[in-house]
């Protein structure tokens, strides 16, 4: 068994046993090693005498490209020809053995005469655990360590095996088991047989040593100590799946890191991961470089092979390494994306190890941007903070209680700084929650072991400082320093005389200063109230962001309609695309479109004698088309995609979205309905699908939050005229330009009747 | 679709205050149902819709613009009117609110429209009767006094949803000033890329045979 021949066959470390059924599946069984001969005959009398399988049935489906294994599809009938303690059985299929992951299937309790005893053989104990320190492979998945040996004997299982039979495979239904401690915290909520069923089932698995073997433990298994017969656990695993909920496989919820070293899902690892994997690497260090989890299949799976790892490790958790949640509190999807959970479950889910590395980080992000929707910051923040001290498990032993301290309370703790420390660095806590600073001071301030927490508070602590202090500094820009070198940083020429003096740019650069003080004030919680309400305090920032497009677009009506004469009029409207251009050119779209949007608008596009005279008519043609709802805003939405640097956006597109996605998806997920009816049901489930797409809309408009306009410089002077300008223009009542347009309108005919009656006459 | 001339483009536009229902009563009318709870983010999010109508044997193509969430952006909603020939203005008849805005909306439709758009009153959330605030008789009134068509409704309990759209569309088909000579033009702006733009959205062809003659199939 040399690591090679380990690699090319996946995730499961083969023993002698699977040489000799690798040997039967490549159809050679002549082929096999001989110093598994005795081996070679069980197998090979499996291979050559009718098939005395026992049948098991499909409880989920399963999906594979790797050759050698074998796809099935929820409530298929296998033959199980063989049973592999890795958790990998051979089943019979067309006239091949192929391998199929065992928690998967579930015994046909008809043919329960045909199972194999459930009680483990004596011999079976050092299967597992002994040799782990000499294999050097079990670093990647620290689900079994030395510990182990302290449960191993059968006598410490709670549970009576003839309990568990009975409950197994039996058809009718069950009664929840007595002796589970209701007060365990982590299953003192669970009020239902699934619930227990599901820990007992893992439970049970943890405790009884040869117990379901998922491939992923296949790595403990020692090379050698396994024998074709002890194929005998496999049952506590099925049971764990075979009252599994209603709507999908029980997606396990806590990843044991899994995964094969390098490979992309690793090397995506975030920060609070980082130190877990660097350590499970050095204690492999002995050991190959590659681990033997690596794809079952080719490197185009090797993703989707990385998470059935997840998935199927997760599930054979030991009781008190899993999530207080339980199944009914959370909906995961098969791509292990969060679709759905109560509000303790969607925060506990922040502190547990993802399917999926890349999936940790975005639910991260949406549960940051989306929170306040459905709980409030405090609550978030006390909740986390109480993980920090949590209490083990009740009745742990000694190598159980180091096992949950490794595994599940240090992990739990780096998370939370990991959480807390994206929350204050791009979510900005101080801002929206400045009540939590000073708790969260303290309660940093008090970390001082082990050192990488302490580290870690300090440098959130560090991070508070500086996001404290940049936000001053971001949020204002530099009024008129006149030791700026920059070619662009020219002060703006104070305002004279009337309006078409005034320098196009410089107007343009004010309006952006304007704009993107407004528009850098907007905090996501206000994004997501807009879809239900348009006023009030909780959406302020936003109004008053989106209240300057009506007062622009005031001031530009103002300016054009106040004009007496036509000519004068249509140098106005020029210099109005002018500014328009240069709005355009520093990328604020906002104030473009409010300028563009008059221009265009009733009042004053009516005035086509007006027009007839604008030189610019074509630009401004150009700038209408980048506002266009053609497309759902095609074309803005292509520029809005390609930009990068600082911006003032468009963002009327993004506020339907907004009203659309509300509309459209549920706050809560529906319920489903108890397998009993004397089950409690769950609180209501979160809908994620909902926040997840609020948030990605949240994320489009506020893109540029955090990109300030650094070549800006303000003269306070032309500032304080453009806002004089916009007052008198707002305080207009709202016949007023309806009406001057009317007005303009009758003397622009008149006046081309007299031009039309002059020119008759020969002028 | 063979056999028969290509159908119109129209170009439909709802506005009113916010929370009037706009976005609800054009899901209710292009979805009937919902899509399910967890479909893909990337169907969601469209800001109209394109939907197919038969109106006494004539086939429409109807492209539904909403201007949701952008009520408080008075000026920019004007490049929405372009090319429209029907626009739906809402209300809510448990907000006392929503319709005395009613006169605001009409002025900014009289500055953006041509007098022949066709425009229709719908009172919507019927389903709040309980809460009434506007008479029924009141909106009719108003409406009257508009020139435009009224219906009371509920996307809710998909109250009138349809009879809504369709009466707005059949008026439409019987001004042909308003689409006959701009149907180039209205090809060109309303239905540019309805379609690709949109995964998941709704496949005209596909459904429009099937429910032809009960206003919309999609």
């Amino acid at each position: 068994m040399d690591g090679g021949r380990q690699g090319q066959f996946g995730p499961f470390l083969l023993s002698p046993t699977s040489c000799t059924l690798v040997g039967m599946l490549s159809q050679r069984p002549q082929s096999t090693s001989s110093n598994s001969s005795g081996h070679v005959q069980a197998a090979q009398s499996h291979l050559h005498a009718p098939p005395q399988g026992e049948v098991y049935l499909c409880a989920f489906d399963f999906d594979t490209t790797a050759p050698d294994q074998l796809s099935f599809r929820q409530n298929d009938v296998l033959t199980i020809i063989h049973k592999e303690q890795s958790g990998w059985w051979a089943a019979l299929h067309g006239g091949r053995l192929k391998w199929v992951p065992a928690s998967y299937l579930t015994p046909i309790p008809a043919r329960k005469g045909l199972a194999p005893p459930t009680v483990p053989p004596s011999s079976s104990p050092s299967s597992l655990a002994s040799p782990l320190s000499s294999t050097g492979n079990e670093a990647d998945l620290p689900v079994y360590t030395e510990e182990d040996e302290g449960y191993q004997s059968p006598d410490v299982d709670p549970y009576d095996p003839s309990h568990r039979v009975s409950s197994e495979y039996t058809d009718g239904p069950t009664t929840p088991i007595p002796q589970f401690s209701p007060t365990d915290p982590l299953v003192g909520d669970l009020s239902n047989k699934f619930a227990s069923a599901n820990l007992r089932g893992s439970k049970s698995s943890a405790r009884s040593s040869g117990a379901p073997v998922p491939p992923s433990y296949a790595m403990y298994s020692p090379p050698s100590a396994t024998t074709p017969v002890n194929y005998v656990y496999p049952r506590s695993s099925s049971s764990s799946y075979s009252m599994s909920p209603p709507y999908d496989p029980p997606i396990p919820h806590q990843l044991s890191l899994v995964l094969e070293e390098g490979s992309d899902v690793n090397s995506q690892w975030s920060m609070p991961s980082m130190p877990r994997v660097e350590e499970y690497a050095h204690r492999n260090s002995v050991g190959s470089s590659r681990g033997p989890l690596s794809s079952p299949s080719s490197s185009t799976t090797a993703d989707s092979a990385a998470l059935q790892m997840a998935r199927l490790s997760q599930a054979n958790l030991p009781w008190y390494l899993r999530p207080k949640y339980t199944w009914e509190e959370l909906k995961v999807d098969a791509n292990g994306l969060v679709i759905a959970g109560t509000v303790p479950a969607l925060i506990e889910r922040l502190l547990l190890d993802p399917l999926k590395a890349t999936e940790e980080q975005s639910y991260r992000t949406i549960f940051l941007t989306t929170f306040k929707s459905f709980t409030t910051a405090n609550n978030v923040y006390d909740t986390l903070i109480s993980y920090y001290e949590m209490e083990p498990p009740p009745n742990l032993d000694p190598p159980e209680f180091l096992e949950w301290k490794e595994k599940k309370f240090r992990p739990t703790q780096t998370r939370i700084l990991s959480v807390i420390s994206q929350w204050v660095d791009k979510h900005a806590m101080h801002i929206d929650d400045p009540q939590l600073i000073p708790k969260l001071r303290t309660f940093l301030g008090a970390i001082q072991s082990p050192t990488g927490l302490a580290i870690s508070a300090k440098q959130l602590l560090q991070t508070l400082d500086r996001v404290q202090t940049e936000d001053v500094a971001l949020r204002s820009i530099p009024s008129s320093s006149p030791s700026s070198s920059f070619s662009l940083r020219r002060k703006a020429k104070a305002p004279k005389g009337e309006f078409l003096k005034w320098d196009s740019a410089d107007i343009a650069n004010h309006l952006t200063i304007m704009e993107t003080r407004l528009y850098s004030r907007i905090r996501p919680h206000e994004c997501l109230s807009w879809s239900r309400s348009t006023k009030g305090p909780a959406v302020a920032n936003l109004a008053a962001f989106i209240g300057t497009s009506d007062r622009i677009a005031a001031w530009v009506k103002l300016s054009v309609l106040t004009c007496e004469s036509l000519g004068k009029r249509a140098d106005t409207i020029d210099h109005w695309i002018k500014i328009a251009e240069n709005c355009k050119k520093q990328n604020n779209i906002f104030s473009m479109c409010a300028i563009v949007a008059a221009l265009s608008g009733g009042d004053i596009g009516k005035l086509h004698l007006t027009w007839a005279h604008v030189l610019r008519a074509a630009t401004l043609e150009q700038l209408v088309h980048l506002t266009d709802p053609t497309g759902r805003f095609a074309a803005y939405k292509a520029l809005h995609a390609s930009l990068d640097g600082p911006c003032v956006p468009f963002i009327s597109i993004f506020l339907t979205e907004l009203v659309h996605a509300h509309e459209h998806h549920p706050d809560f997920m529906a319920t489903p309905a108890p397998p009993e009816p004397d089950l409690v049901t769950p609180r209501p489930l979160i809908n994620v699908m909902k926040l997840r797409r609020l948030g990605e809309i949240i994320g489009q408009m506020l893109k540029f939050v955090n990109k300030p306009y650094r070549n800006l410089v303000e003269n306070p002077t032309m500032t304080s005229a453009i806002e004089q300008q916009i007052e008198l223009a707002v305080s207009k009542d709202a016949g007023f330009f309806w009406q001057r347009s009317q007005e303009l309108q009758g003397t622009e005919v008149t006046h081309a009747d007299i031009w039309r009656n002059l020119n008759d006459a020969g002028f | 679709m063979a056999g028969s001339e290509a159908p119109p483009n129209l170009k439909l536009l709802l506005i009113g205050n916010s929370s009037v229902g706009k976005s609800s009563l054009l899901m209710r009318f292009t979805d009937a149902q919902f899509l399910p709870e967890d479909e893909s983010s990337a169907t969601i999010g469209v800001d109209f819709r394109v939907c197919k109508m038969e109106i006494g044997g004539r086939r429409v193509k109807l492209s539904i613009w909403d201007t949701a969430g952008q009520e408080r952006f008075r000026t920019i909603t004007s490049s929405y009117y372009r090319g429209a020939q029907g626009i739906i203005v809402a209300y809510d008849i448990s907000n006392r609110e929503t319709f005395d805005a009613l006169p605001r909306w009409f002025t900014e439709l009289d500055t953006y429209v041509t007098p022949s758009v066709v425009k229709m009153l719908v009172g919507n959330k019927l389903d709040k009767e309980f809460s009434r605030a506007v008479s029924e008789d009141e909106g009719r009134k108003f409406a009257q006094r508009n020139g435009c068509l009224f219906l009371e409704a509920s996307a809710k309990t998909n109250v009138g949803v349809r009879e809504a759209f369709q009466e707005l569309v059949e008026k439409i088909l019987d001004t042909p000033e308003l689409w006959a000579p701009a149907a180039p033009r209205i090809t060109s702006t309303a239905t540019a890329k309805p379609q690709q733009s949109m995964p998941g959205s709704i496949d005209l062809s596909a459904n429009a045979q099937d429910n032809a003659s009960s206003g919309c199939s999609c």
